[in-house]
């Protein structure tokens, strides 16, 4: 009878002995353990295998050093993004303030030679104040020459009296003249000095009340924007133009700036002029000073036009760089400074900005060189190394 | 009670026949009307509320908008988590709700509450569309030939081909990025109001009153009616410039006279662009949610063709770049390419087994039917077709069953020889069904078992994996049926004039060749157990620990998506000019077919980013026409590479755009791993993330690390000075509506250019805007109407504000976020948790929490922990009932272990993470290995029971089941053979599960065969009690009653 185990046997794998049977089994213990024991090893030695995909981690950037520089490569395509500059300063023309501000008065053509200089004003109640100006002038001046002339009149009276009161001491001396006469001469050497006192402080009230209505009117007119003493010097050819300035700028302005005019009804050219006067009160409704600028008159030009202005145009060196140098961290401007790999970030005042660029105040010299173009690029590494920067302090 | 219904199947063939004719209808019926989905819609469920509040810093949104909006929403019931997200002028509050929460109902709920809201008057709030982040299906730029300018293509996108697409049915939105929306401006320069003493209100007041229509009742005139109408409205810009504003000493002073009243357009809040073109329009079409992507899809490309025919001016046009349907259908030819090449397989196998072809296709017959049966079911509860169900099933697996069957028909049928009157085939027929019907439905019960893991997942991956664990059993409970009723009655035809048993005669050989090594097997028992043992030791002890962990296998969308964060306060024109860099570098590599940036935000203000934000889709070349990089991944490596080496200080995270979408919704970052800061504090919370990030940085595998809320941005404050506007008559809201609509350009009023609606803005030229000393120079009116430069009554200064600020459950939120690359998940975070703790304390009333996809790896590790254990107790509770001995069913379960071992050393090998795939390969393999134990256990019980000796029984009955062990193992391997060695789109999710289960499968049955004969022989089970009511018995059963005329 077969057995499965004859059967699938036929070579007769069955141990003849039992000794050979237990070499057999030794054998097939020792490789059923030394190859568990090889495998055990390789497995201890082996590493697993690496991942499909492993995204290569770019190159370093930018680094922020210990001391709180930036380092930035020189080479690579990131620096292509990065522009450096040289910061120079440049005569700049630009105002230091701009306001808005209406033609009040224009000179016309003279009529003859040594005529008093007629202007033209952008309004009637200037011009009635004008008028009214020039009658208290005119009555100040004549006020004046009647205290003089009266003042000259009581004198020559006081004197006439006086030398009559001395020559009949005189003759009372010399029993040529009663006393009476004396006394009465003297009486009325009395009554002319109180008629002299009253005519000559009637002449100089007269005077003050004229000169306190001319004063009046002159703070009327400077408080519509408009200089009397200008307007009085009549200087041919003159044209006056006053400019609101809000009271936040009026420190910017000084007499003598250079100023630009440009008028809405004639925007080019502009016209440039300088201030001449700045009035000294501030408009309680609009909260403005007014700053009087004298212009050349054009034909072309009309009282009552409106213009905008541009207070301190004359020329000054200003630092600028273009805006986007600029980075702002917190409350504060900086700029990246230095001319190779390092760069040191330094804190500016920032003035106006003008177009693409932006002045600097302070914090800058011209020649550095800095970072242009890009920095913002550099901003989460400028923020770190001021935290460093904080950290040192 | 099974006897009996095969005893009834057999009696009644023309009907069972016809009950499977009706199946197979419905089941392609099914087919017709399923949804068909790449992957499943994993985003959870949501509700969004957006506002809208111009102009505001985000530190002014968050306490005027966020915060009562999170206080009013904190009692909506079902809310799982409340998250915000601020920034300038915007706020979006997301509200997740938990699973299985209805949609309509959840917003009905926000939406009641909303209404109670009480918002500043310039805010207006309203929900997000009833659409997720999976949602963003189709893509397109209106591209132009002709003379029109961004102003136009805006125009165009917004009043002609957004409404049209809306008309699509399922589109619940369709977003505008890029473009200049065009709006009537009312421009100022300061000095043209102070010279006619005009303030910007009394403009704003003469345009508002002078922009009305009127509608008066009807007259009548005999027996006409009239309606009467007033037409007060504008119409262009005449009527603009001839507004009325006031009268000055009796000359009226027009609009024309102190603005310039021009078409202009809002300043841009994105700029798009695509390839060569800097700046164009976009839309991004939103499905709306548990639409048919496939259907909706269809109806938008109809849409888009109508445009393109004649719905647009000559030379523009839509052209689309984005199209889910692609992705649909490039992953369906991956799924049916794989299932058909599988199926292929399947039939070449069961020819070279059972050599007859009317056998291999009825086997076969079992693939068309058990799918069919699956679809309807699948119909029923509402899962998709796609990538994720039919796309996991194993064909192989599904007909071993049928494989049995008709297998052990074969052999009774062959054993009648020259007897074959019908009822003779009957019987033979039944006996054989009856023989392996036990162990046919026991198997699928195991199989079913073990698949009760992936049933009670929840969350994402329950969203992902449940449906495929449902039409796994879907397809097996319909190949029971067919291999239990209708093999055995298809077979009475088939086999009616006879069946000769042919067996291949190389198996024969292995089969002989089998016998002498298993006696050999037996009589070095003891050996053979250690040798397996101690490597079943060693997998665990190294094999094992040295795999690595994720939550999901990377799934191949088709598309790259790249974020990059360009430093805070960068300007949305500088930012896109950087993106033209990135263009640049992607479009010198051959295999990018399309690269499009979006710099900044949508106008609809569902995405809350800043402008230093790019957003990039990066579409390679189809497959086969790409030649540079091997592989998808080779090509992110390498934008990866230029793009940071371009910009280091930039923060790059290379995604794609669904699981980046829908994972930042749920989980609030698309991020590998997140660490998520909650405090009171910013300044605090600010130092903690910075400790953190340079913590992480310095964890191998990190990339990418950053906080991911933008950093401080500068803010130009105007800060009105009470006691001097007090001074100089100024209110406050003077101010303030001079900021607001000079400066913030606030929506005046519109016009109507036909059924056009634009909007009317009022503001200064942009040249007085572009310094904060510009600022200061503009006028301000007093109570007189006297003008006042703003900085005479107000603080100008540039300081740091917030750019974004995050809030999740009332808290103020910091996160970090990190990709991780080079080394697995779940190691990455176990060594960064252990840091944190030990370098990083936290003060009082701060947490942390870490998130991310790593989350969803430990929940589900926690949860196969407990389960896969649980399962195994249960399946080895069966067994033990159904052998009613302990070490028979350990016998029986000796195959998983082998199973385990192959499947974990393939891992190894192939370099593959244990991921969730792997986990339902894992469960597909357990219990797909016990079916060759029970086989094996079948037939060497009957042959003791009879009286055979042991090593005998065990020799013989491994012979007998030789060939259908080997055929239940082979044709599940060869039926995942293609997926396991796919690339295409959606097989990413199939190489994993089918790696395990073919790798598990054929150790398992190598060590079947060699191991588990030994390992019986050492534990002997004994043959106690009812074993007959598993084994076959040996007896005839009763005659059929009834005809048995085939």
């Amino acid at each position: 009878m077969t057995t499965p185990e004859t059967e699938f046997n036929p070579r007769g794998l069955a141990p003849s002995s039992p000794a050979r049977g237990r070499r057999r089994d030794a054998v097939s213990w020792a490789v059923t353990l030394g190859g568990l024991g090889a495998l055990f090893v390789f497995l201890l030695g082996s590493k697993p295998p690496a991942a499909a995909s492993s995204a290569p981690l770019p190159q370093a950037g930018v680094q922020v050093t210990a001391r709180g520089t930036l380092s930035v490569p020189t080479t690579g395509p990131f620096v292509q993004h990065l522009s450096r500059i040289t910061a120079r300063s440049r005569p700049l023309a630009a105002p230091l303030v701009e306001a808005t501000g209406t033609l009040l008065a224009t000179s016309l053509p003279l009529p003859s030679e040594g005529a008093e200089t007629p202007w033209q004003f952008a309004s009637s109640e200037l011009l009635s104040s004008y008028g009214e100006l020039l009658q208290a002038d005119a009555d100040v001046a004549f006020q004046e020459r009647q205290v003089q002339a009266r003042e000259q009149l009581e004198a020559a009276r006081l004197r006439a009296q006086t030398e009559s009161v001395a020559r009949l001491r005189g003759l009372v001396e010399v029993g040529a003249d009663s006393a009476r006469e004396l006394a009465g001469e003297e009486a009325s050497l009395r009554e002319h000095q109180l008629e002299s006192e009253r005519a000559l402080h009637e002449a100089r009230g007269a005077l003050q009340t004229a000169r306190r209505r001319q004063a009046v009117l002159t703070r009327q007119l400077e408080q519509v924007g408009l200089a009397p003493e200008l307007l009085r010097q009549g200087e041919p050819g003159r044209a006056w133009l006053v400019a609101e300035v809000p009271e936040l700028r009026l420190a910017q302005v000084r007499e003598g700036q250079t100023t630009t005019v440009r008028f809405f009804a004639r925007p080019e050219p502009p016209i440039t002029a300088n201030v001449r006067r700045i009035l000294p009160t501030v408009s309680a409704t609009q909260r403005t000073a007014r700053v009087v600028i004298g212009l050349d008159a054009e034909a072309s030009l009309r009282p009552g036009m409106f213009a905008r202005v541009g207070l301190g145009t004359q020329q000054r060196e200003a630092l600028l760089i273009p805006s986007s140098a600029v980075l702002h961290v917190d409350r504060s401007d900086y700029v990246l400074v230095g001319p190779g790999a390092e760069l040191t970030p330094t804190p500016v005042v920032l003035g106006e900005s003008r177009g693409e660029e932006t002045e600097i105040l302070s914090g800058l010299s011209p020649g550095t060189s800095l970072l242009g173009d890009g920095a913002i690029l550099l901003k989460p590494a400028l923020v770190e190394s001021l935290a460093v920067r904080g950290g040192e302090r | 009670m099974m006897q009996l219904a095969l005893r009834l199947a057999l009696r009644f063939r023309t009907q069972v026949l016809a009950l499977a004719f009706v199946l197979v209808s419905l089941g392609i019926w099914a087919l017709l009307h399923q949804r068909v989905d790449a992957y499943p819609d994993i985003s959870s469920q949501m509700v969004q509320i957006v506002t809208v509040y111009p102009g505001r810093a985000p530190e002014e949104v968050e306490r005027q908008v966020t915060i009562p909006m999170e206080t009013a929403m904190r009692n909506v019931p079902q809310v799982e988590t409340l998250r915000s997200r601020t920034i300038f002028g915007l706020s979006v509050v997301q509200l997740i709700f938990e699973e299985g929460t209805e949609s309509y109902w959840a917003r009905q709920r926000v939406q009641e509450r909303l209404s109670a809201v009480a918002l500043p008057e310039s805010a207006s709030a309203e929900l997000g569309a009833l659409a997720t982040a999976y949602g963003e299906v189709f893509r397109y730029e209106l591209a132009r030939e002709g003379p029109q300018d961004l102003v136009d293509l805006r125009t165009l996108n917004d009043w002609v081909v957004i409404p049209r697409l809306l008309r699509a049915p399922g589109v619940a939105e369709v977003s505008n990025f890029g473009g200049l929306a065009k709006e009537y401006a009312v421009i100022f320069e300061p000095e043209q109001l102070r010279r006619h003493d005009v303030s910007i209100a009394e403009v704003v007041e003469a345009l508002q009153a002078n922009n009305a229509s009127a509608g008066g009742s009807v007259i009548r005139r005999g027996s006409m009616a009239f309606v009467v109408r007033g037409r007060g409205s504008l119409q262009g810009l005449s009527d603009l410039e001839g507004i009325f504003i006031k009268n000055v000493g009796g000359t009226p002073v027009l609009l024309k006279d102190v603005a310039t009243v021009q078409v202009d357009h809002r300043a841009p809040s994105g700029i798009f662009s695509r390839n060569q073109v800097d700046s164009g329009v976009e839309g991004i079409v939103l499905m709306r949610r548990g639409e048919n992507t496939t259907r909706v899809l269809e109806e938008v490309q109809r849409a888009v063709a109508e445009l393109n025919e004649g719905g647009l001016p000559a030379g523009v046009r839509l052209q689309p770049f984005y199209d889910r349907t692609f992705l649909v259908r490039s992953t369906l030819y991956t799924v049916t390419h794989s299932v058909l090449l599988g199926v292929t397989f399947v039939i070449l196998a069961l020819l070279f087994f059972l050599g007859r072809p009317a056998m291999a296709l009825l086997v076969a017959a079992t693939i068309p039917f058990a799918l069919l049966v699956a679809l309807l079911l699948m119909h029923v509860t509402h899962i998709p077709i796609g990538l994720l169900s039919v796309g996991a099933i194993d064909f192989g697996i599904v007909v071993d069953g049928t494989v049995i069957m008709a297998e052990s028909i074969a052999r009774r049928v062959a054993a009648l020889r020259g007897e074959r009157p019908p009822e003779a085939l009957l019987r033979a027929v039944l006996d054989a069904a009856a023989e392996v019907e036990r162990p046919l439905l026991l198997s699928v019960i195991l199989i079913v078992a073990a698949y009760l893991p992936l049933l009670t997942l929840g969350s994402i991956e329950g969203l992902l994996f449940r449906p495929m664990a449902l039409t796994m059993i879907f397809t097996l409970c319909g190949a029971l049926l067919f291999a239990l009723f209708l093999v055995p009655t298809l077979a009475t035809f088939v086999f009616r004039d006879g069946y000769a048993e042919w067996e291949n005669p190389l198996v024969e050989r292995l089969r002989r060749g089998y016998g002498r090594v298993l006696a050999v097997l037996l009589r070095y028992r003891w050996q053979v157990a250690t040798a397996t043992l101690g490597l079943f030791v060693l997998c665990v002890g190294f094999v094992v620990p040295r795999l690595g962990t994720e939550f999901l296998p990377p799934m191949d969308e088709g598309v790259i998506w790249v974020r990059a964060n360009f430093p805070e306060g960068t300007s949305l024109e500088q930012s896109a000019a950087f993106g033209k860099r990135l263009r640049s570098l992607a479009l010198e590599l051959e295999d990018v077919d399309f690269i499009s940036v979006q710099a900044g935000r949508n106008d609809s203000g569902t995405d809350p980013f800043p402008p230093s934000r790019l957003e990039i889709m990066v579409g390679p070349q189809p497959a086969e026409r790409r030649h540079q990089f091997a592989s998808k991944q080779a090509l992110v490596a390498e934008l990866g590479r230029r793009f940071r080496t371009e910009f280091p200080s930039t923060r790059f995270n290379f995604t794609q755009p669904i699981i980046d979408s829908v994972t930042e919704d749920t989980n609030g970052t698309s991020a590998n791993l997140a660490v998520e800061l909650s405090g009171e504090d910013p300044r605090t919370l600010q130092a903690l993330a910075e400790r953190t990030r340079a913590m992480l940085r310095s964890i191998a595998g990190a990339t990418d690390v950053s906080i991911e809320q933008e950093g401080p941005q500068p803010q130009v404050i105007i800060e009105p000075d009470r006691a001097l506007c007090a001074r100089y008559n100024v209110r406050i809201e003077d101010v303030t509506r001079m900021i607001d609509v000079g400066l913030g350009g606030q929506p005046v009023g519109a016009l109507y250019e036909g059924d056009r609606r634009f909007d009317i803005t009022a503001r200064f030229w942009r040249e007085h805007l572009d310094s904060p000393e510009a600022l200061g120079r503009l006028p301000v009116h007093t109570r007189e109407g006297v003008a006042i430069p703003l900085a005479q009554v107000a603080r100008i200064e540039v300081v740091d504000g917030q750019t974004l600020i995050a809030r999740e459950n009332g808290r103020r939120r910091l996160t970090l976020r990190t990709d991780i690359v080079g080394r697995d998940q779940g190691g990455f975070v176990a060594e960064a948790q252990a840091r944190f703790a030990t370098e990083i304390p936290l003060p009082s009333g701060y947490r942390v929490g870490w998130l991310g996809m790593f989350e969803n790896l430990a929940r589900a590790k926690q949860h196969f922990a407990v389960l896969f254990p649980l399962t195994l107790g249960l399946i080895l509770v069966v067994l033990v009932w159904a052998f009613r001995s302990a070490r028979t069913a350990l016998v029986l379960l000796m195959p998983i272990p082998f199973a385990f071992m192959g499947a974990t050393t393939a891992l190894y090998v192939r370099g593959m993470n244990l991921n969730v795939s792997t986990g339902v390969g894992f469960a597909t393999l357990f219990a797909v290995a016990l079916l060759d134990g029970l086989l094996m256990v079948s037939a060497i019980h009957p042959l003791r029971m009879t009286g055979v000796p042991l090593d005998e029984a065990i020799i013989q009955g491994r012979l007998q089941r030789f060939r259908p062990i080997l055929m239940a193992s082979v044709i599940p391997i060869l039926g995942l053979v293609p997926a396991s060695l796919a690339t295409g789109l959606g097989s990413d999710v199939q190489r994993p599960l089918a790696t395990v289960i073919i790798w598990g499968l054929s150790a398992s049955t190598l060590l079947t065969h060699l191991a588990s004969p030994v390992f019986y022989r050492l534990l002997a089970p004994p043959l106690a009690g009812h074993a007959s009511d598993v084994l076959p018995t040996t007896e005839p059963l009763a005659p059929l009653t009834g005809s048995a005329t085939p």
